[in-house]
């Protein structure tokens, strides 16, 4: 594959190959896998960190700490799997150095810039009436689901984008496909009954 | 309505996390990965000061642990055979005693003996040819006389009682 090419990240067995040519000194080989994961390393930094610059300086140093331990990777788990375990990692260390997080996350609207914040509902159309009150709808779940304990928005957060297996969440989360599950049902109960419904 | 604010709940949430990725990703992380290569051993300057002043400390300090040492044994050849005779007789009582004992009572001794110096070449006392050195007459610095004193004569006080 070019680098201009599309990531393909269907194929783990291709992962390997280019594992083994990363490791012996071939950079291109580490680009196309970077390539290949950097929506879902991404998406799961957003996930943790809640502002899209962050998860960018996130996924940029989770992808360098993988290269300089790629010849720890024994290939027991799917190179994604790996690298998701390496970024969760580095965005709770990220989470925990910084008064960042519960600055975004608790503080209302005043953040520009911030992937929660700013994020722009797409509304059906209707009235202007049903139009304001699905927004506001939506931006009553954005708080509820940002109030939520951290670990039941995680789950949810990860869960929601589709982009994971149970396994890969479960090993980004060191928990059990079962507590997954739960904490992503508790998740939905607690959005639930903030909204009163 | 449950029905309908769970996906509404999925939606938001992945309206949240969708923000997508810096299209430079891989480029900046395979410059980084570039740039680390060119510079695996970069040590910064402020680093190697007190680098310096730690070897430099270490040195002197192996320095004069060295001169002490070299001056030490002409000091403590004969305190060694003086303790070494001393500790003779605590061997002996060692022996008799329980191993756990003795052994207790080694440790400290042997790590408190002082350092034995060996005499580095065996070499026979040189024989010496005594030498015969004539006696030598030392005449008085100054001689003196006599000195005649003669007799004083003191005549008796009489002092009169109190009244």
């Amino acid at each position: 594959m070019n680098a201009g090419e599309p990531a393909d990240p269907g194929d783990p067995g291709d992962d390997i190959e280019l594992v083994a040519r990363a490791r012996e000194g071939d950079r291109h080989a580490f680009e196309q896998l970077v390539r290949r994961h950097q929506a879902a390393v991404h998406r799961a930094a957003l996930s943790a960190v809640g502002s899209a610059a962050d998860a960018d300086d996130v996924a940029q140093e989770a992808f360098l700490l993988a290269f300089q331990r790629l010849k720890s990777f024994r290939g027991e788990a799917a190179f994604k799997t790996w690298m998701l375990t390496i970024t969760w990692n580095q965005a709770m260390n990220h989470r925990r150095k910084a008064t960042r997080w519960l600055r975004r996350f608790m503080s209302v609207e005043s953040e520009e810039g911030s992937a929660f914040q700013s994020m722009a509902f797409a509304a059906p159309g209707g009235t202007p009436e049903d139009l304001a009150s699905h927004t506001q709808l939506r931006e009553q779940i954005r708080d509820a689901i940002r109030e939520l304990p951290e670990k039941m928005r995680d789950a949810l957060l990860l869960a929601a984008t589709d982009e994971y297996t149970y396994d890969e969440m479960g090993a980004m989360l060191k928990a059990k496909t079962g507590t997954i599950k739960w904490r992503v049902s508790e998740a939905r109960r607690l959005v639930r009954e903030r909204l009163g419904r | 309505m449950d029905d309908n604010v769970d996906p509404l709940i999925d939606d938001v949430a992945r309206a949240m996390t969708s923000a997508p990725a810096d299209a430079e990703l891989a480029e900046r992380v395979a410059a980084r990965i570039a740039g680390a290569r060119r510079q695996p051993t970069r040590v910064m300057p402020w680093l190697l000061v007190p680098i310096a002043v730690a070897a430099m400390l270490m040195i002197a300090v192996f320095v004069a642990r060295q001169t002490r040492r070299d001056v030490a044994p002409e000091r403590n050849a004969t305190n060694d055979v003086a303790i070494a005779s001393t500790a003779a007789p605590a061997d002996a009582v060692d022996r008799g005693r329980a191993p756990e004992r003795a052994a207790l009572h080694d440790t400290p001794r042997a790590a408190a003996a002082p350092r034995r110096v060996t005499p580095i070449i065996n070499t026979p006392p040189p024989a010496v040819d005594p030498i015969e050195i004539n006696a030598v007459d030392v005449h008085p610095l100054v001689e003196m006389d006599d000195i005649p004193i003669g007799t004083i004569a003191i005549a008796p006080i009489d002092i009169a009682p109190m009244p």
